[in-house]
């Protein structure tokens, strides 16, 4: 799911990284407000998790690979700021250093996995946890938010050809519209991706919360 | 947002070194992620490379291009992960740091105390 440069015409760069700043430096306040020295090993491990989880690569059926994100874990266990900061943090890392994602990229690449995910991984758990079992809701937050940060790339990538051609009418980036993009992005994330999502979200969450926070009642 | 008190930190180190093991699982295949090929897909499947996408793959050189830091794939793999590792730590560290300078409220400054144990 990590755009490459050359994907996005300008003009949408642009707009992706108009609509990810702000929201970032909003979540960077709001981080500063609320981090403390205690949460420095947790928040540093469950980002350094996420920037592994997407190391693994997940073989699919039609020649294509993908992974888990684990934004969703980062929300659920702070919130939804720390989560888009903490990814933010994974994903300009992966782009400058090791060139997972494109540069030109990282506005849509931030609003996807870490801005999108975050907040819908977080409300999602706390709406489902009502009237669901914890470890369904967990595994449903999981999914759901790896699937609609698929569907912002996906129609972000699918319109692409409909903004940038040349007179001539080729494409001059992303060259398949959502017809194409939507099925292979979204589908793919609905069945593989966001299932391995889900797991992960469930196992991380219950093992800090087995392990991690284990004394926090007897405390 | 739950405040751990006592917490077990060796735990998350088992779970970093966990899937820090796991690593090299990820070089298993060598399907690439939909949307994420090389410039002769778009020739095979267009007939062309979009002009865009000709001209600026090579805009950003990274360092350690594709999770390469050695020849070894596997020691490459790992080698990533324990870097990002500790930039992830860094940052928040200098982070914490940074804020506590420059605001040294009450709050903190309580915090700061209990944390020294």
């Amino acid at each position: 799911m990590h755009v490459p440069d050359g994907y996005l015409s300008p003009a949408t760069a642009i707009v992706s990284y108009a609509a990810a700043a702000p929201a970032l430096a909003y979540g960077l306040k709001k981080v500063k407000e609320d981090f403390q020295e205690e949460n420095l090993a947790l928040l540093s491990t469950v980002t350094a998790l996420s920037f592994m989880a997407m190391m693994l690569n997940i073989p699919i059926p039609g020649g294509t690979s993908g992974h888990a994100i684990g934004t969703a874990v980062i929300a659920i266990l702070f919130n939804p700021y720390f989560a888009a900061v903490a990814i933010g943090l994974v994903l300009i890392i992966q782009a400058l250093l090791f060139g997972d994602g494109g540069v030109t990229a990282l506005g849509l690449n931030i609003f996807a996995m870490g801005i999108t995910a975050s907040f819908v991984g977080y409300y999602a758990y706390h709406l489902t946890k009502k009237f669901l079992n914890e470890k369904i809701a967990l595994f449903f937050s999981g999914w759901l938010s790896i699937v609609c940060a698929s569907v912002v790339i996906a129609v972000v990538l699918g319109i692409q050809p409909l903004i940038a051609s040349d007179p001539s009418g080729k494409p001059l980036y992303f060259p398949f519209d959502l017809k194409v993009t939507i099925p292979a992005i979204v589908f793919s994330h609905m069945v593989y991706f966001g299932v391995a999502e889900g797991i992960y979200t469930l196992l991380v969450i219950s093992f800090v919360n087995k392990y991690y926070f284990k004394n926090e009642n007897s405390a | 947002m739950k405040t751990p008190r006592n917490v077990s930190k060796k735990r998350l180190l088992q779970l970093l070194a966990l899937f820090l093991a796991l690593t090299p699982l990820g070089l298993l295949t060598s399907n690439p992620a939909w949307g994420e090929w090389g410039l002769d897909y778009f020739k095979e499947k267009l007939g062309f490379v979009p002009k865009g996408i000709k001209s600026s793959s090579e805009l950003v050189n990274a360092p350690f291009k594709d999770y390469r830091v050695f020849n070894s794939n596997l020691l490459s793999q790992v080698f990533s992960a324990l870097i990002a590792i500790a930039l992830i730590w860094a940052f928040f560290k200098l982070f914490l740091m940074f804020r506590r300078k420059k605001i040294f409220s009450n709050k903190n400054f309580t915090k700061n105390e209990n944390s020294i144990n």
